[in-house]
């Protein structure tokens, strides 16, 4: 039903169809990845619609695969989300473990939790670099084209992440 | 090799087995860089909410918005156009139906009167009053126009 409302909105109906079938086929991918770069899911939501409506209204241009346009306009859109943010507070410092135990097994769950916490602290780059990799298992030269800079930058910024939310979590247990 | 480059080549996935057999915070740090992978990689089976059918009714909104505000603009285009039709002199002519020519008709020439009043029982008497002047003192000169109806009199005081 709604393919057919579609079809009568602004596009032919097979293009409507089209657009439905990548629409679905990637959902989840764009809602995951905008989730990861932005830490809240309704903000994740709200900026996978945006991806989604951009898509829609350039969809005749878009040749063969769209993943590499979807993630590259994702990560476009969630940058810009996270500009109009207010700042996100420095990593607080104090509510750091001052003797934190390396035995203790930490629950997933939390550190899930601090895993994304962790990410809304990285530089824009670096995290956008470490979410396509490592969350969306794409690979470097593939992170390297959506962001349009050199292979070589991509791991240089995958390193400096993995680093940097090793300690965050360490930190915090 | 330091702790710093021990962090570095951990991170690039690099061995670094020697190093943190001698080195407890290093291997803290690894064993971090470690469960996060994993933890990262179950991130994949976690639930996500899905935005498709938001999407589709927004590109509705969006839809139908459009066509009332084209339908908006055909409205206020047409209510020009009528007002224009209404408005505009039709092909330059005065409005309304063409009038004939006003005429005017000079007034009836009033020759003065004078009554006299006489004594009771008599019969009010008139007397038409004399010409001001005699015809004899004017000249009078005819001229004929193309309109057969149309004469004027000159006329030449002496
Ligand atoms: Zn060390």
């Amino acid at each position: 039903m709604a393919t057919k409302e579609l079809a009568l909105a602004t596009l032919p109906r097979k293009e409507a169809v089209a657009f439905e079938e990548v629409m679905a086929a990637n959902d989840r991918m764009v809602v995951g990845t905008a989730y990861r770069l932005l830490g809240r899911i309704e903000d994740a939501q709200d900026a996978a619609q945006e991806v989604f409506l951009r898509l829609f209204k350039n969809f005749d241009r878009i040749d063969g695969d769209p993943r590499a346009w979807l993630y590259r306009v994702t990560v476009n859109i969630c940058n810009d989300h996270h500009r109009r943010r207010t700042p996100v507070a420095e990593p607080d410092e104090s509510r750091a473990d001052p003797s934190p135990d390396p035995e203790r097994v930490m629950a997933m769950d939390e550190r899930k939790r601090l895993l994304m916490e962790g990410l809304q602290t990285l530089a824009e780059r670096e995290r956008a670099a470490v979410v396509l990799r490592e969350f969306e298992g794409l690979s470097t030269r593939e992170v390297a084209a959506i962001l349009g800079v050199e292979e070589v930058t991509v791991r240089s910024q995958i390193s400096i992440a993995r680093v940097k939310l090793a300690k965050y979590v360490r930190d915090r247990k | 090799m330091t702790c710093q480059e021990c962090e570095l080549r951990l991170s690039l996935e690099q061995d670094v087995s020697e190093h943190l057999a001698t080195c407890a915070a290093c291997r803290a740090l690894a064993d971090e860089m470690r469960e996060n992978a994993a933890a990262i990689a179950s991130f994949a089976d976690d639930p996500l909410p899905r935005v498709g059918h938001r999407v589709t009714a927004e590109i509705r909104a969006q839809s139908r918005s459009r066509q009332i505000q084209r339908w908006g603009w055909a409205l206020a285009a047409a209510a020009m156009v009528l007002v224009l039709l209404y408005a505009w002199p039709r092909g330059g002519r005065p409005p309304g139906p063409a009038r004939d020519p006003l005429i005017a008709y000079a007034p009836p020439k009033i020759e003065s009167a004078e009554v006299s009043v006489g004594r009771p029982g008599d019969r009010p008497r008139t007397r038409r009053s004399a010409p001001h002047r005699k015809p004899a003192d004017t000249l009078k000169v005819k001229m004929f126009t193309d309109d057969p109806d149309v004469v004027i009199y000159w006329l030449v005081e002496e």
